[in-house]
């Protein structure tokens, strides 16, 4: 174990949001049996009182989740200076088998809590708590991610061990290694570059049908999933290349670094703003059949499912600046 | 959304306001909490500085390095020895190099007199000629183009030619360094011709270091092998555990200060709750109230947080953090001389609000919630 | 119009000192009336009150404001609707100490986020319509009485509610400011408000202004709504 106080913050950050998460979970269980909207029993009006203790507790973890996911993936670049052979983030995460899982499972908190977010406002919006059982439910799905990435977090920062050679995104993200990395830089550039940017066109069709008709929330939903995943494949095997101005530079870390003029926040702010919104934005338009909701649940979505496309373009425009701005040619003219 | 931040602008405006009605009786809080800051923040910016800088001479420390040693001591290794490492497979670039420590008696300052080695430092100064560091030039009054006049250890005066000042980007390191030829060095500390300080080398392949340095070492079994991985863990060692002991022993103070934090929120006066009271009375809403609340928990947290900060940043960075000298001391040993450059890292400001803000936010949820729920005809029994 | 149907309050329910405040009380209550309800005190009239204007809830029984039923509500609702709907005077006029009189004033509209140069024109309005304006700037601490009375009225009207809900206005009161108050329920009335206090005062439920008393003993209603003062003159 390496004693480092941000690695004890974090540390201490999941431990505080797990217990809250689980006791959140626990009253979800009881929200979900015993919630009685019509009933003016006393138990009742507990139940009602402790929903406002929980929604800011769970507030809370929410937002020191997300405060973790950056500060897990700054640590990771600060410390590869400790590690032989790392140069990045990639190098310190790699150098036990827990990094990449905790980081991969913490970016599942981050989805996951922000959509929580969007529906607990949704929710407070509607007078009769509209969503408390699709919220709590939620929440009993969340937890145990919760867990398991403060588990996984744990193993990661205890198994560190300084003396161990590391390899960095070099090594990592080359077409001649194995492993989900390496096949996603080892795509074929131009398939990559057809899935990025068809993604995202079919998502803004999607999203032009929803702001027009109110329809397809849930697919939108969907899409922006599907858009994640194409732009981070995109990132790694192509856009990386571009901006690196180097063909086999796939890091999708080294484009935070000063180095590249920190070019990697105009792809990934965007990205990640515009999948959370469409994630959690086009879902709730399903929500208009709670009356309390018909006429907000629409509206709603259809601002966030907007927001979530304008950042959706704004990256795709970053994508596509990094191309056509890079002195790299990778396609024949 | 205007609607939104407009709310929450009144809910700020009021909250300021019955913040400063209570003034001495925050006051209290808002001290401690600043005094948890101001501690945590110092142990972090000093460590921060004291590691960068580590890193700093750490970034252009070469893979290797031999040194020879004799009854115990540091002693100057012989040419020779170059070509015996040279000859193991997988050392490249094997280099002797001269160096060493010079005392100034003309301003008592500590120099560092050095062979350059490469082109680290720019053209390598000739014969007569030397290179200094902004340091050197400043005390010694000597701008490029002008004599730089050194007293060797045997007493002869030294005339050198200062033909460059080091870029000031890289003070931290080069503020006390004079580069010259290496004659001239030789001669200055009378050192035979065919022995070097050191001899440093570089390895390709990092997994091959841990063998090069074993190979060495049988090799020369009186010569002592320093791998850069060596260096930055005995580093690391001093500063984690040193910085791990004092947060120990903080992380005790934030317990107590998030006890303290909860017995406060808790500790509603009378007229705190006859307020709450009135505002749930006249149409505030449960979740309202939270939200004044937590705004009110923001507002004390970023005025004790930026305070705390700032004179931390000011202790550490312009008093040498005088109040932690006799916990901190120990660290100088490896320094000679003891400026840190002021340094502010995003990384290390998030980890501070973690062990700050969020255990006294997460200290008075309960009881803003409670005090928040009381019920709206409070007021009329 | 608000209806109560079978209303109880009990406090401390099962506890060792359990105690029944109000028994089974039905009423109605018009709008755009002034209605008291008069009682010696420990009657309930207050905890009525209380129930009537959704500062509490019944421990059984159903009330209906405007024909809407609120005593199942969830409680955020019930707020919401509290401010929308009702206005309060309390006895001690509960202001907040240390802010001025214009702040006290607009604190209910706070929540809601309207556009702060209306509310304060509003706030303003209304202190100019009570009075009241020359004190704007004043900590409200350093209010008299009657001062501190014209401020509670005008902060519960602050977010327009149809109805104002009074508990025992005068109590704090000389005979020259209850006629004050009183000319101010006339004001109420004639703009179409709806006004419901309790009084133990004898010059306030014999005034010729008021629509209905409700008179109250022991948590029941022993005479309600007689009009003893003949129609009330706008």
């Amino acid at each position: 174990m390496i004693f480092h106080p941000t690695i004890l913050a974090l540390l201490i950050g999941s431990a505080l949001s797990s217990v809250m998460v689980l006791a959140g979970a626990a009253f979800g269980v009881r929200v979900l049996r015993r919630w009685d909207i019509a009933s003016g029993r006393h138990g009742q009006l507990v139940l009602e009182r402790r929903t406002y203790l929980f929604s800011v507790l769970l507030a809370f973890v929410m937002v020191a989740e997300l405060l973790s996911l950056l500060l897990f993936v700054f640590n990771a670049d600060r410390m590869s200076a400790q590690f032989v052979g790392a140069m990045c983030a990639v190098g310190t995460l790699n150098a036990n088998a827990f990094g990449f899982p905790a980081l991969i499972l913490k970016i599942a908190v981050f989805f996951l809590a922000s959509v929580w977010l969007i529906v607990n406002h949704v929710d407070n919006m509607g007078y009769d708590y509209p969503l408390i059982r699709v919220k709590y439910a939620m929440l009993i799905v969340i937890a145990p991610v919760v867990l398991a990435a403060a588990g996984v977090q744990a193993a990661y920062f205890l198994d560190l061990d300084p003396e161990v050679i590391t390899s960095c995104c070099g090594k990592l993200f080359t077409q001649d290694a194995t492993g989900v990395s390496a096949e996603l830089a080892g795509l074929d550039e131009k398939a990559a570059l057809v899935l990025l940017f068809g993604s995202l066109a079919l998502a803004g069709v999607v999203a032009a049908v929803h702001a027009r008709t109110g329809q397809g929330g849930m697919l939108y939903g969907a899409v922006s999933v599907l858009v994640f995943v194409a732009a981070i494949a995109g990132i790694v095997s192509v856009v990386s290349l571009y901006v690196y101005e180097h063909p086999n530079h796939h890091c999708p870390f080294c484009l935070l670094k000063p180095e590249y003029g920190y070019f990697g926040y105009w792809l990934y702010v965007p990205l990640f703003a515009g999948t959370v919104l469409g994630m959690g934005g086009g879902p709730i338009a399903v929500f208009a059949g709670a009356p309390s909701l018909a006429e907000i649940a629409p509206r709603v979505s259809r601002r966030l499912v907007t927001t979530s496309m304008v950042c959706l373009t704004g990256f795709g425009a970053a994508c596509a600046y990094a191309i056509l701005s890079s002195g790299l040619i990778l396609f024949g003219t | 959304m205007t609607v939104w931040l407009r709310r929450q602008k009144r809910l700020i405006d009021y909250t300021v306001a019955s913040l400063l009605r209570r003034a001495a009786r925050n006051f209290a809080l808002l001290a401690v909490y600043t005094l948890i800051v101001f501690v945590l923040a110092t142990v972090m910016l000093f460590t921060h500085a004291l590691r960068q800088e580590a890193m700093v001479l750490l970034d252009g420390a070469p893979e290797i390095t031999v040194q020879r040693i004799s009854m115990g001591r540091h002693d100057l290794i012989p040419a020779s020895y170059v070509d015996a490492i040279a000859d193991i497979r997988g050392a490249r670039d094997v280099r002797g190099r001269l160096w060493g420590y010079f005392y100034d008696t003309a301003n008592g300052a500590n120099y560092t007199l050095m062979v350059p080695d490469g082109d680290r430092y720019g053209a390598a100064p000739d014969v007569g000629e030397t290179v200094a560091g902004a340091g050197v030039a400043r005390s010694r009054g000597v701008v490029p183009g002008k004599y730089l006049f050194l007293l060797s250890p045997r007493a002869k005066l030294f005339k050198l030619k200062l033909k460059d000042v080091l870029d000031a980007d890289s003070e931290i390191v080069t503020t006390d360094l004079v580069l010259m030829a290496e004659s001239d060095f030789r001669a200055f500390f009378d050192v035979a011709p065919d022995v070097h300080t050191d001899i440093v080398l570089k390895v390709r392949n990092p997994r091959e270091v841990a063998k090069v340095a074993e190979k060495i070492s049988n090799a020369l079994p009186d010569c002592r092998v320093v791998t850069r991985g060596d260096i930055l863990r005995t580093y690391d060692s001093v500063f984690n555990w040193r910085e791990g002991i004092l947060l120990a022993l903080l992380g005790g103070a934030i317990f107590a200060f998030v006890i303290f934090a909860w017995e406060k929120a808790s500790g509603l006066s009378a007229e705190e709750r006859r307020e709450i009271g009135i505002l749930k009375a006249v149409g505030w809403e449960t979740s309202d109230v939270i939200k004044m609340k937590m705004w009110e928990g923001a507002v004390v947290s970023l005025g004790a947080f930026l305070t705390g900060y700032v004179l931390a940043y000011i202790h550490v960075f312009y008093f040498s953090a005088g109040l932690l000298e006799p916990v901190l001391k120990g660290w100088a040993v490896l320094y000679p001389r003891f400026e840190l450059t002021p340094q502010v890292d995003g990384v290390q400001v998030a980890t501070l609000l973690f062990f700050t803000v969020a255990p006294y936010i997460a200290a008075t949820l309960v009881p803003i919630w409670r005090a928040a729920i009381t019920d709206p005809d409070a007021v009329m029994r | 119009m608000i209806v109560l149907q079978d209303i109880t309050k009990t406090f401390n329910e099962g506890a060792d000192n359990e105690y029944t405040a109000i028994h089974g009380v039905d009423l109605k209550i018009d709008a755009d009336r002034v209605t008291v309800l008069r009682g010696p005190s420990g009657s309930g009239k207050t905890t009525l009150l209380t129930l009537i204007g959704g500062l509490a809830r019944p421990s059984s029984g159903r009330i209906h404001v405007n024909g809407r039923e609120v005593t199942s509500l969830p409680e955020r609702f019930l707020t919401h609707m509290r401010r929308e709907v009702f206005g309060f005077v309390f006895q001690s006029f509960n202001l907040i100490h240390g802010l001025s009189v214009l702040e006290n004033v607009m604190i209910p509209a706070y929540p809601l986020g309207g556009p702060g140069r209306e509310l304060n024109a509003r706030a303003v309005e209304l202190l100019e319509t009570l009075r009241i304006a020359h004190k704007a700037g004043t900590e409200v601490q350093y209010l008299s009485g009657g001062e501190a009375q014209r401020v509670a009225i005008a902060r519960a009207l602050i977010n327009d509610p149809p109805i104002l809900v009074a508990d025992e206005p005068t109590a704090n009161l000389d005979t020259a400011l209850s006629l004050e108050f009183l000319d101010i329920v006339r004001e109420l009335r004639g703009r179409g408000k709806t006004v419901v206090m309790t009084s133990h005062d004898p010059m306030i439920w014999q005034a010729d202004l008021v629509d209905a008393v409700v008179a109250m003993r022991d948590g029941r209603i022993v005479d309600s709504g007689v009009d003893p003062g003949g129609e009330g003159t706008a």
